[in-house]
C-alpha cells in the first residue's frame, strides 16, 4: 500500500515536474545551505538502510519482465497465479501507449516493437480478448514494425512455445541463442564454448537450445549425453535465491527443465517462481533484479564522505554485511578466477563481476573498524578483492565486467550485449579501487591499463560508459580513477575530456544525458545529452573536483547549486530519466540520493567546510571512535593508543611500545612546509649510547611516516630510552624537536608455568607438615589406617573416584599444552636455520596488539628486480621465489582444493626442507610436472596418488614427478601455516598458466652462514628499504619465530595452568565434601577413639594417612587416566609429538597427595576441635 | 582417694531461656576400691555425672581431681593420656567400632597409647579373651556376636591398658537378666581380684544391692550418699 502511494505521488510530483520546469536562480552558496543540504541527505539515505545493514534500490525497467513472468506461468501452468497473473495484465494494460505499443520505460517511453509484441503475447496467451481495443491498437502497432520478424529473438521463442510461430524452431544454431549443445563439451576458453558470451547471454543460451531440441518433436538427432549435460549446467547453474541469473533466463531455464522432467524438476521450478513472485510489486509490476551489494557499496562511500555523526553505526553494519556477501567460490567463469570477487547481490553467489568488486573495495577501505579482529576480516577481504581484481584485468589494460579475455580480442560493437570487452565505466572503477589499495600510476598494471583507456577515448574526447547513461558515465568514472591512481591531471588527453564535459553543461548548471533510440546504435546519437539529472550532474562534478578543484570551480559550483535546488524537503532527489545501462536501460531509484550526497561531501570537503552538526534527528553519537574511525581519523581519534607524544613546530612524534624490544614510531608534519633531513635517535639513557638512528629523509607538508624501530636484546630488565628527533626546517639550519625519554621494561620469560611453581611450594610445604606429623609413628598404626581403607569399600571406592577425575583432568590438561608446547617448538625448528624469507605485507609477528599504521602504503611487489637486489647481498646463498595459488585438483574423478606452490627449480633443491620419498624431485625442463606433499598424496584423494599419475589442475593435466616425506614442519606460506605435507608444488616458468601475476607472493632465501642470519636480515631490510622506500614489506626467520612463539606459549601456558586449577578446585571441592560425609559417618568411631585415650594428635595421623594412601592410589590411577586424555585427544587432534610420562607420572602423585591433604584435613581439625561427648553422642 | 569432684555443676544453655542445669552442685569423693552404683530416674543427672568423672565432658562449675590432678587445668592431650591410662569405659551400647574385629576393638587402647601393640601385651589381651570365654570369637566383628560377648569385648577393652577406674554406663542394660548377671559377676571380679575402682549406673536393684555404695541422683543432685558396711 505504502509502496503503491509513493510510487503515485512520484508521478504527481513528475507530473508537476513535467508542466512546470524548474526556474533556477542563481544566488551563491552558503555553508549553511550545504551542510543542512548535507545532514538532510545524509538522513534520508540512512532513513533507506535495511534493518540487515544494506540498501536495495528499485529498479524500474520497461514491461518486458512483466510480459515474461505471465507468459512463463502460463505455459508451466502454475496453480494459484491466476490473481497475479490478471493484476499483471491489468497493469500492462494501464501502460499501453497511445500508439498501441510499449515502451523502454515502466512509465511509458516511444514505443518498441520486441516489448510491445512479447507484451501482447502475455496478454492474448493469458485470456484477455483478442478484440478487445489495446490488442487491437497493440496488432496495428507491431504490423507496423516490421512484424514478428523484427522482433528479438527472445519475443520469437516464446511466440514458438505457443505455436503462433515457427522460425525459431527451424533457423540454424546460432553462437550464443540456440547454440548446439555440443558446446557444453569444449574447453572453457574455446571461442565458441558457451564462456565466450557474457554470464546472462550463456545462461539464457543453453536454455534455449534445450527447448528447441524438444520442440521439435521429431528431433532428438542430438545425443542424450549432451541433453544430460546441459540438465546439469542448467540445475548447478540455479542460484541461492532459486533465480538464474536474469529474470529472462529464470523463465527460459524453468521452461527447459520442464521440458526435460516437470516432475522431477518440480522443486526447482517451484524455486525459480518464487524468486519471480518475490520480485513482483502488489500492482502487478514484474522487477528483473537487485542490486544490493552495488547501492550498499556507493551508500557507504557516499556516507563515509559526508562524516555524518551519525553513520557511524549504520556503516559498521553495512561494511560488515559488505564483507559477508563476498563471493567465496571463483564463479562460474571460464578463466578459473580465484575466489573473492563481489556480485551485485548476496545470493548470486556464481557471478561475481569487476564492478561491484571494485565499488566494494572503495566502499570498505573507505572506513576502519577499531575492532582488530573486524578489521583485519576486512583487510582480508579486501585482499582478496583486489588479488581477484588484478587476475581480471584483460590483455589489452582494461577490464570487463564477468570476464577476462586474452589476446586481441575483436569486440564487434561495445554496446553488444553478449559480448564482455573492457569497458571505461569499470576500468575508471577498478583504477579507485587499486588506489585505496595502495598502487600508484607508476606500477606496471596500471602502465598496461593507461594504454587501454588512452586507446578508448573516442574522438570527442569522451569514453563510453557501458553500465550508466553513458559518455558522461564513462568520462567521470575514468577521470575519477586517473586522478585518484596519481595520474598527471595535465595530459593533454584528459583537457581534451574535460573539455568535452564542460560543453555538456545545461543551462541550468547540471548535466544530463538520455537514451535516444535503441535500435539506432550508430554512434554518439544513441544517448543524447538532454535535460539535468542529480546523478549524472553529480557524476560529472565529482570528476572535475578530483582533476583540478581550483581550475573549474564555477562549472563545479553551478552543478553544485543545481544539485541544491533540486533536493526535496526530505534530503532526497526525484526526476523521472533512466539514467543507468543494463542489457536495457533502467533507472535505480537511488542514484539521485547517493550520488548527489557524495558530490555535495565532495565539495564541502574542497571548500574546507567540516560537517559536524549533530544529525537533524538529534541524536548525538560522542562514541564514534570506539565503533570505527572514518577514513579522515587523526592521532587524536587514537590518542589512548599513543603512549607518549610531543610536538613542537610542526612535527609530532609519537611512539608506543610494540613489543619487547620494539616500538613504533610516528612522525607527522603538521606544517604546509616540508621538513628535511629528519633524524630520529634512539639514545640508551644509562650509557649515553646510541642504539639506532634512522634517517626519514624528507617529511612533506602534512605527511605522516610511521616506522617499527627494533633493537637488541640486552639483559637487562629495563631500558630507559631517550628519543631525539632533528629536521631542517626550509634551509634555516637544524632544529632539534625536543628530547623526550621513554622506559622499555622487558619482560622475563619465566620456563617454569607458574602453576608449576604454585604446585611445587605446596607440595614442598606439604611434605614438611607430613614430616613433622609422622616422626615418631608406629608402623602399627600406619597398618591400621591402611586396613581402615578396605573397611568401607563404598566410601573409600567413591573418594577415590573423586580424586581420580580430578587429577586426570588437571594432569591431562597440564601435559597437554606441555606436549603442544613441545610440537610447536619443533615445528619453528624444522622452518630450517639459516633460512629468511620475505614477504611482500606486514606480517605483525609480535603478539601484542598490532600496530595502527598510518601511512597508506603500497605493498613492496616482489618482482625478478627484488630477487636480484637480494642475490647480491654477501652470504646470500640462494635465493627462491614462490608464488601462492589455490585452484580445484581433480584425481581420479574426485576434486578437492589444494593449495598450489610455484617454486624456482634452480634453487628449489637446495633451499626445501623437504625430504623426497618417492620419485624425485622437479628439475630444469620438467615441464607441467608436481612434485607432492605427503598428506596431497595419501589423504587428499580416496587414492593415493604415486609417482606417474595424472591430476587435473585447474584446466591443465600434471603428471607427478615425486612425493614427499611426511613432515611436521612448516614452510613458505608463513601467513597462513600451511604444512608442506598438502601443498602441490609446481614450476615457476609454469606459473602464468594458472596466476597472472607479476610479482611473486614470497621469496625464500638461503644463507651461506648461518650464525649471520640476523645480520643478513638487516641488510636485506636495508636495501629493499633504500631502493623501494615506503613499501610495506617484512621478512621473517627462524629467531625472530621463536621469540614470537615462546610468547605465545607463555599465555598459552598460562591459560592452560588456569583451567588445570580450576579442574583441581573443583575436584578438590569434592574430596571435601567426601570427607565430611566421612566424617558423619564415623563420628562414634571417633568418639570411641577419643574415650579410650587416643589423643588428638593419633586420630588425626590415622584419618591423614587414610587419605595419604588415597592419594597415592589415586595420583597412579590419575596418571593412567590423565595419560589416557592426553593420549585421545592427541588422537583427535593428530598431534604426534609423546607426552612426557615422568612429568604427568609426578605431577599427578603430587595433585593427588596435596589435594587430598588441602582439602581433607580441614574438616577432620573440625571434628577433632569438639568434646569427646559430642563424638560420642 | 582417687576422685575428689567439688560443687561441680553442668549447665547448658548457660544464661539463656532454655539454661538448664544437667548437675548441679555436686561433691564426691570417691576412694580407692569402692564399687559405686549410681542410681536415680531418667534425667536425674546420671550420665551427666558420669561423662565428667570419665573426662568426657567439663563441668561448668566446680573442680575436679583424679588421681590427685586437676582435670580442668589438663589439656585436650593429657586427658586423652589419662583415659588410656586411668580410666576404663563401658557402655550401655558397647561402643565397639563395627568395622574392626574383636581382637582389634580390643586392642585399640594400646594401639592409640605411645607404647603401642607388641607380642606380650597381645598375648595378655588373648588371654582376657580366653579367661571370658571368647576364645573363638578373635576375629570376629561386632555384628557377629551376642549383646554378651560385645560387652565383654567392651569389658576387655576396658582393662587392656590396667586402669585404676573402670566406668560404666548401664552395663547391663542391653542385655537379657542371664547374660547381665554375667556380665556384673566379672565386673565384681575386677573388683574384688584387682582391687580396682569401679562405678556403675545401672536401674537394676538387684545390681544396686551388690554396690558397697550406692548414690542416689535426683534432678542433678545427689539425695543420698549410702556407704553399705556390709
Amino acid at each position: 500500500m505504502f509502496k503503491k502511494v509513493v510510487s503515485y505521488s512520484i508521478i504527481f510530483i513528475l507530473l508537476l515536474l513535467f508542466v512546470n520546469p524548474v526556474v533556477v536562480e542563481a544566488a551563491p552558496i552558503t555553508d549553511e545551505q550545504l551542510e543542512d543540504s548535507i545532514v538532510r541527505a545524509g538522513d534520508y539515505l540512512l532513513s533507506l538502510q535495511t534493518d540487515r545493514g544494506l540498501w536495495q534500490a528499485d529498479i524500474r525497467i520497461n514491461p518486458r519482465e512483466t510480459a515474461y513472468f505471465m507468459i512463463t506461468a502460463k505455459y508451466l501452468q502454475i496453480e494459484d497465479l491466476e490473481e497475479a497473473i490478471g493484476t499483471s495484465a491489468t497493469w500492462l494494460l494501464d501502460h499501453i501507449n497511445e500508439d498501441g505499443g510499449w515502451g523502454f520505460f515502466d512509465e511509458g517511453g516511444t514505443s518498441e516493437v520486441s516489448i510491445s509484441a512479447i507484451v501482447r503475447l502475455a496478454l492474448l496467451v493469458n485470456g484477455v480478448d483478442e478484440n478487445r481495443e489495446e490488442l487491437k491498437r497493440s496488432a496495428v502497432f507491431v504490423e507496423n514494425n516490421g512484424g514478428l520478424k523484427n522482433t528479438d529473438i527472445f519475443c520469437k521463442t516464446f511466440y514458438a512455445l505457443f505455436n503462433l510461430y515457427e522460425e525459431p524452431w527451424d533457423s540454424p544454431h546460432s553462437k550464443i541463442f540456440f547454440p548446439d549443445l555440443s558446446i557444453l563439451y569444449l574447453d572453457n576458453t574455446d571461442e565458441y564454448s558457451p564462456y565466450s558470451s557474457m554470464a546472462w547471454g550463456r545462461e539464457a543460451g543453453i536454455a534455449m537450445s534445450v527447448i528447441k531440441e524438444y520442440r521439435k518433436r521429431e528431433n532428438l538427432h542430438i545425443k542424450s549425453s549432451e541433453l544430460n549435460l546441459a540438465e546439469q549446467w542448467m540445475v548447478s547453474h540455479q542460484l541461492e535465491d532459486g533465480c538464474w541469473y536474469t529474470l529472462l533466463g529464470t523463465c527460459l531455464n524453468m521452461i527447459a527443465l520442464h521440458e526435460i522432467d516437470s516432475e522431477k524438476h518440480a522443486p526447482r521450478i517451484e524455486r525459480g517462481m518464487e524468486w519471480i513472485n518475490s520480485n513482483r510489486e502488489s500492482d502487478g509490476y514484474q522487477k528483473r533484479f537487485i542490486l544490493s551489494v552495488w547501492d550498499t557499496s556507493f551508500a557507504i562511500s557516499a556516507l563515509s564522505k559526508s562524516n555524518i555523526d551519525s553513520s557511524a553505526d549504520s556503516l559498521l553494519k553495512a561494511a560488515t554485511w559488505i564483507v559477508n556477501a563476498q563471493t567465496q567460490g571463483g564463479g562460474y567463469n571460464w578463466s578459473n578466477a580465484p575466489s573473492g570477487g563481489w556480485s551485485y547481490n548476496e545470493y548470486n553467489i556464481l557471478y561475481p563481476d569487476n564492478d561491484d568488486t571494485a565499488l566494494a573495495i572503495n566502499a570498505l577501505n573507505d572506513l576502519r573498524f577499531t575492532s582488530y579482529s573486524a578489521e583485519f576480516r576486512k583487510r582480508m577481504a579486501v585482499e582478496k578483492g583486489k588479488e581477484w581484481l588484478l587476475y581480471m584485468q584483460n590483455d589489452d589494460g582494461g577490464w570487463g565486467t564477468f570476464e577476462r579475455f586474452d589476446g586481441d580480442k575483436d569486440f564487434k560493437d561495445p554496446t553488444e550485449s553478449t559480448e564482455d570487452p573492457s569497458v571505461a565505466d569499470i576500468t575508471g572503477h577498478v583504477l579507485t579501487a587499486l588506489s585505496s589499495c595502495g598502487y600508484t600510476v607508476d606500477d606496471p598494471v596500471i602502465q598496461k591499463c593507461l594504454d587501454y583507456i588512452k586507446k578508448d577515448q573516442n574522438d570527442q574526447g569522451a569514453w563510453y560508459g557501458r553500465w550508466g547513461l553513458c559518455y558522461l558515465y564513462g568520462t567521470s568514472c575514468i577521470l575519477q580513477g586517473l586522478a585518484d591512481i596519481g595520474y598527471d591531471m595535465n595530459d593533454e588527453f584528459i583537457v581534451k575530456a574535460v573539455d568535452w564535459l564542460l560543453a555538456q553543461q545545461n543551462d541550468d548548471g547540471g548535466w544530463g544525458e538520455h537514451f535516444s533510440w535503441w535500435s539506432e546504435k550508430n554512434g554518439i546519437s544513441f544517448t543524447e545529452m538532454g535535460p539535468s539529472t542529480p546523478e549524472q550532474t553529480a557524476w560529472v562534478i565529482m570528476a572535475l573536483m578530483k582533476v583540478d578543484s581550483d581550475k573549474y570551480m564555477p562549472q563545479i559550483e553551478e552543478g553544485v547549486q543545481y544539485i541544491l535546488d533540486n533536493q526535496k524537503e526530505y534530503g532526497g532527489w526525484e526526476h523521472p530519466y533512466y539514467t543507468v545501462l543494463g542489457l536495457n536501460p533502467y533507472k535505480n531509484t537511488y542514484y539521485p540520493h547517493y550520488f548527489s550526497l557524495a558530490a555535495l561531501s565532495d565539495y564541502a570537503k574542497v571548500k574546507g567546510i567540516v560537517i559536524d552538526t549533530p544529525a537533524a534527528n538529534g541524536e548525538v553519537r560522542t562514541d564514534k571512535e570506539t565503533y570505527l574511525m572514518l577514513d579522515n581519523f587523526s592521532y587524536e581519534d587514537v590518542a589512548d593508543e599513543v603512549k607518549g607524544s610531543l610536538k613542537k613546530a610542526d612535527l609530532s612524534v609519537t611512539f608506543e611500545e610494540t613489543g619487547k624490544n620494539a616500538f613504533l614510531l610516528g612522525l607527522y608534519n603538521g606544517g604546509k612546509e616540508a621538513l628535511e633531513d629528519v633524524v630520529v635517535t634512539v639514545y640508551d639513557e644509562k650509557t649515553n649510547d646510541i642504539i639506532l638512528t634512522y634517517d626519514f629523509d624528507t617529511l612533506k607538508g602534512e605527511e605522516r611516516i610511521s616506522k617499527v624501530l627494533s633493537f637488541s636484546d640486552e639483559r637487562e630488565d629495563s631500558k630507559s630510552l631517550r628519543i631525539v628527533s632533528e629536521y631542517t626546517s626550509r634551509g634555516e639550519g637544524r632544529e632539534i624537536v625536543d628530547r623526550y625519554q621513554i622506559s622499555l621494561t622487558k619482560v622475563n620469560r619465566v620456563n617454569i608455568s607458574i602453576f608449576t611453581i604454585v604446585v611445587f611450594v605446596v607440595i614442598v610445604l606439604l611434605c614438611i607438615c607430613l614430616f613433622i606429623l609422622f616422626r615418631n609413628t608406629n608402623i602399627q598404626l600406619i597398618k591400621f589406617a591402611f586396613k581402615n581403607l578396605g573397611r568401607n569399600r563404598t566410601r573409600t571406592v567413591l573418594t577415590f573416584i573423586g580424586i581420580v577425575i580430578g587429577i586426570s583432568a588437571t594432569a591431562g590438561s597440564i601435559s597437554l599444552g606441555q606436549a603442544f608446547d613441545q610440537k610447536l617448538r619443533k615445528d619453528f625448528e624444522s622452518f630450517g636455520a639459516g633460512r629468511i624469507i620475505i614477504l611482500s605485507e606486514k606480517v605483525d609477528i609480535s603478539v601484542s596488539p598490532p600496530t595502527q599504521s598510518f601511512e597508506k602504503a603500497a605493498s613492496l611487489r616482489l618482482t625478478d628486480d627484488v630477487v636480484n637486489e637480494i642475490k647480491k647481498i654477501e652470504n646470500v646463498k640462494s635465493v627462491c621465489p614462490v608464488m601462492n595459488y589455490e585452484t580445484t585438483v581433480t584425481f581420479r574423478g574426485e576434486s578437492t582444493n589444494c593449495f598450489i606452490q610455484f617454486v624456482d627449480l634452480d634453487t628449489f633443491q637446495q633451499m626445501t626442507p623437504l625430504q623426497i620419498d618417492k620419485g624425485r624431485i622437479l628439475e630444469k625442463g620438467d615441464g607441467l610436472t608436481a612434485n607432492v606433499g605427503y598428506d596431497i598424496s595419501a589423504k587428499a584423494f580416496s587414492e593415493t596418488i604415486e609417482v606417474g599419475d595424472t591430476l587435473r589442475i585447474g584446466n591443465f593435466n600434471v603428471s607427478t614427478k615425486g612425493i614427499f616425506q611426511e613432515t611436521d614442519g612448516m614452510s613458505g606460506r608463513i601467513e597462513s601455516i600451511v604444512t608442506p605435507n598438502i601443498v602441490i608444488y609446481l614450476p615457476l616458468e609454469m606459473a602464468d598458466k594458472f596466476v597472472r601475476k607479476d610479482y611473486y607472493d614470497v621469496i625464500e632465501v638461503k644463507v651461506i652462514d648461518t650464525n649471520k642470519t640476523k645480520t643478513t636480515d638487516e641488510k636485506i631490510n636495508n636495501i629493499l628499504e633504500d631502493k623501494y622506500p615506503n613499501r610495506i614489506f617484512s621478512t621473517v626467520y627462524t629467531e625472530k619465530l621463536q621469540s614470537t612463539v615462546s610468547e605465545i606459549l607463555y599465555q598459552f601456558d598460562l591459560i592452560i595452568s588456569l583451567i588445570g586449577i580450576f579442574c583441581l578446585l573443583v575436584s578438590g571441592i569434592g574430596i571435601m565434601n567426601m570427607v565430611i560425609v566421612n566424617m558423619t559417618e564415623r563420628r562414634q568411631e571417633i568418639g570411641i577413639m577419643m574415650a579410650i585415650g587416643a589423643p588428638n594428635k593419633t586420630i588425626i595421623k590415622i584419618l591423614v594417612l587414610e587419605l595419604v594412601f588415597l592419594g597415592i592410589v589415586g595420583g597412579i590411577a590419575g596418571f593412567i587416566g590423565g595419560l589416557f586424555v592426553v593420549l585421545i585427544t592427541q588422537f583427535i587432534a593428530q598431534i604426534l609429538t609423546m607426552p612426557n610420562f615422568a612429568f604427568i607420572l609426578s605431577l599427578s602423585m603430587f595433585l593427588g597427595i596435596a589435594i587430598v591433604l588441602f582439602f581433607g584435613v580441614i574438616p577432620i581439625i573440625k571434628e577433632l576441635k569438639k568434646e569427646p561427648i559430642e563424638a560420642l553422642r | 582417694m582417687i576422685i575428689r569432684a567439688q560443687n561441680i555443676s553442668k549447665v547448658y544453655n548457660l544464661n539463656t531461656e532454655a539454661e538448664f542445669f544437667g548437675i548441679r552442685d555436686v561433691s564426691l569423693e570417691i576412694n580407692k576400691g569402692e564399687l559405686i552404683a549410681i542410681v536415680g530416674p531418667s534425667g536425674a543427672g546420671k550420665t551427666t555425672l558420669f561423662n565428667i568423672l570419665g573426662t568426657l565432658d567439663t563441668p561448668t562449675f566446680g573442680q575436679i581431681e583424679i588421681k590427685n590432678k586437676n582435670i580442668l587445668s589438663m589439656d585436650a592431650n593429657e586427658k586423652s593420656k589419662l583415659r588410656n591410662k586411668v580410666i576404663g569405659f563401658i557402655f550401655q551400647q558397647f561402643r565397639l567400632i563395627p568395622t574392626l574385629s574383636a581382637l582389634d576393638n580390643a586392642l585399640l587402647p594400646l594401639l592409640v597409647s605411645e607404647e603401642g601393640v607388641d607380642s606380650p601385651r597381645k598375648e595378655k589381651v588373648i588371654h582376657l579373651f580366653e579367661t571370658y570365654g571368647l576364645k573363638n570369637q578373635l576375629t570376629k566383628y561386632p555384628s557377629q556376636l551376642s549383646g554378651g560377648e560385645q560387652q565383654r569385648v567392651a569389658i576387655i577393652r576396658a582393662l587392656v591398658n590396667d586402669p585404676d577406674i573402670i566406668l560404666a554406663d548401664e552395663p547391663t542394660g542391653s542385655l537379657d537378666s542371664k547374660m547381665s548377671e554375667y556380665v556384673f559377676d566379672t565386673l565384681q571380679q575386677i573388683h574384688k581380684n584387682n582391687g580396682k575402682t569401679v562405678i556403675y549406673i545401672t536401674h537394676n536393684l538387684n545390681l544396686v544391692e551388690k554396690a558397697n555404695r550406692v548414690i542416689k541422683i535426683e534432678d542433678g543432685r545427689v539425695i543420698s550418699d549410702e556407704t553399705c558396711l556390709c
